[in-house]
C-alpha cells in the first residue's frame, strides 16, 4: 500500500512538473466547456477505479481538476470535493475493494457477480453526484 | 493489515461470537440490524480499516445470521464509498490537500457539505436496494440514523478537523440506531450472551482511546510523528528527488488496530501466545 501511494505520487509530481495535467486540463476545458462541473466527478471515478483508493485517485487527478478550476475560475474546494465524491462512486466499482470484500468475506471468484450487482446502484450514484457536484460548484459555492 | 489482524483477533478470542450475540439481542428486525452492523459500526470502523476490510469485520458479524453473503458484500462495496473521505484517520482529503494545496479546512467542510446529502441517504440506499434479502424490514430508523451521522460528521469536521469524523459520527450512528431499536424494536432473549459481561467492548473501547488520545494530546502527537520508525520511499529522475513520502507507522491506522489488540491482551488478561494463530491468519 505504501509503495502504490507513493508510487502514484511520484507520477503525479512528474504529469505536473512535465505540464501534462495542464495540457490534459486544456483538452477536457475545450471539450466539456461550462458543463465541466458535471463531468468533474466522473474523472475522481476513474481514477478510483484505476487505482483502488480515493487517496491514490485525489494524487492523480488533484491537480488535473484544479487546473481546470483555475481556467474556469470555479472554487477549488468545490471543484476538490467534487473530486472526492466522484472518487467515491469509483470505490463501489473498483476491483482492489471487490478482491478485499469477497476474500474477506470468504466469497473468492465472485467479485464479477458482485461487481455487476453493484452496477445499478454505481449508475444512480454517478448521476446524483455529477447533479450534487454541478448545483455545489455552479451555484452554492461561487 | 491492521484491520484484518483486528478482525482475526476477535475471532480467535470467540470476542466476535459475543459482539454477534449483542446484536442479536438489541433487535430482531433484520433491516434494523443491517443498519446496526453494516452502517453505524463499519463506518465507525472505516477510521482505521481501509478499502472495504471495516464492512468485512462487519459483515462476519452479519453472516452468521442467515444473510447471504453475497448481498452482505454488496452492503459493503456501497457503504465503504461514503465513508472513505474521511477514512484512515484522513488520508484520502490529507492526499487532495497535499496535491493541490487547498487548505485542509476549508477543502474538508466542502467536502463534508457535499457529503451530507450522500451519507443521509446511504443507509435507507443500502437495505432499500442491496439488503433485500434481510427478514423484517423496518425503515424508517435508517434515514434518521444517517441524518444523525451525517450532521455528526459535519459537526466533527468543521469543529475538530477531518481525522476524527468517521469516529465521532459512527459513534453517534451507533447510539440512535440502539435507541430507535430499543424504543420500537419486538424484546430478543438474551440467549447465548452472559449477563453483564461487556469484554467484547474491550477492544473496541480500546481502540477509540487510542485514536483519541494520540490525536488530541499534543506531545503525545508530537511523539509519535516524529519517531524514527518511518519508511521513506525516495523517487529520483537523474539524479534529482522527484518525490519523497514518509509513512509515519506509529501515528497510521493500522498501528492504532494493532496497538488495541495488544492492550486488549493485556488487560483481558489472555495469554498472548494466542497472537501467534492471529498473525498467522493475517499474513
Amino acid at each position: 500500500m505504501a509503495v502504490a501511494v507513493s508510487s502514484f505520487a511520484a507520477m503525479a509530481n512528474v504529469m505536473r512538473d512535465f505540464g501534462m495535467n495542464t495540457a490534459m486540463a486544456q483538452g477536457v476545458a475545450d471539450i466539456a466547456g461550462r458543463s465541466f462541473p458535471l463531468v468533474s466527478p466522473l474523472v475522481g471515478m476513474l481514477g478510483t477505479s484505476i487505482t483502488g483508493s480515493t487517496a491514490a485517485s485525489n494524487i492523480f487527478f488533484g491537480g488535473f481538476q484544479m487546473g481546470v478550476a483555475q481556467r474556469f475560475g470555479l472554487s477549488g474546494t468545490a471543484v476538490g470535493a467534487a473530486q472526492v465524491v466522484g472518487c467515491t462512486a469509483g470505490e463501489m466499482i473498483c476491483p482492489f475493494n471487490a478482491l478485499t470484500i469477497s476474500s474477506g468475506l470468504g466469497l473468492k471468484g465472485e467479485e464479477g457477480r458482485l461487481m455487476r450487482r453493484m452496477l445499478p446502484s454505481v449508475a444512480l450514484y454517478a448521476v446524483l453526484a455529477m447533479v450534487g457536484s454541478f448545483l455545489d460548484i455552479s451555484y452554492l459555492s461561487r | 493489515m491492521g484491520a484484518f489482524f483486528f478482525l482475526n483477533f476477535l475471532k480467535q478470542t470467540s470476542l466476535m461470537d459475543k459482539i454477534t450475540a449483542a446484536v442479536s439481542v438489541i433487535t430482531d428486525d433484520g433491516a434494523t440490524k443491517t443498519l446496526l452492523v453494516m452502517f453505524s459500526f463499519a463506518m465507525f470502523l472505516g477510521a482505521v480499516a481501509p478499502a472495504g476490510s471495516s464492512f468485512v469485520i462487519a459483515g462476519s458479524m452479519l453472516g452468521v445470521q442467515g444473510i447471504p453473503l453475497l448481498a452482505i458484500a454488496a452492503m459493503g462495496m456501497f457503504g465503504n464509498a461514503p465513508q472513505s473521505p474521511c477514512g484512515l484517520l484522513r488520508v484520502p482529503t490529507d492526499a487532495l490537500a497535499h496535491t493541490t494545496g487547498l487548505p485542509k479546512g476549508a477543502l474538508s467542510v466542502s467536502i463534508a457539505q457535499l457529503f451530507f446529502f450522500f451519507i443521509a441517504i446511504a443507509p435507507l440506499w443500502t437495505i432499500l436496494f442491496l439488503g433485500r434479502e434481510n427478514g423484517k424490514r423496518m425503515l424508517w430508523p435508517a434515514p434518521v440514523v444517517g441524518g444523525v451521522y451525517a450532521f455528526t460528521q459535519y459537526l466533527t469536521v468543521y469543529l475538530l478537523g477531518v481525522e476524527l469524523a468517521n469516529i465521532t459520527a459512527g459513534l453517534a450512528a451507533i447510539g440512535a440506531t440502539v435507541a430507535l431499536a430499543k424504543r420500537r424494536g419486538t424484546p430478543v432473549s438474551a440467549e447465548g450472551l452472559p449477563q453483564g459481561d461487556l469484554t467484547y467492548l474491550v477492544p473496541f473501547v480500546v481502540l477509540i482511546l487510542l485514536v483519541l488520545l494520540t490525536r488530541l494530546v499534543s506531545p503525545l502527537k508530537a511523539a509519535l510523528t516524529t519517531q524514527p520508525l518511518a519508511l521513506e520511499i525516495c523517487f529520483r529522475a537523474g539524479g534529482d528527488v522527484v518525490e519523497q513520502v514518509k509513512f509515519r507507522y506509529l501515528y497510521g491506522a493500522g498501528s492504532m488496530a494493532v496497538g488495541s489488540v495488544l492492550i486488549s491482551v493485556a488487560i483481558l488478561r489472555l495469554n498472548i501466545l494466542i497472537l501467534a494463530p492471529v498473525f498467522k491468519q493475517t499474513l
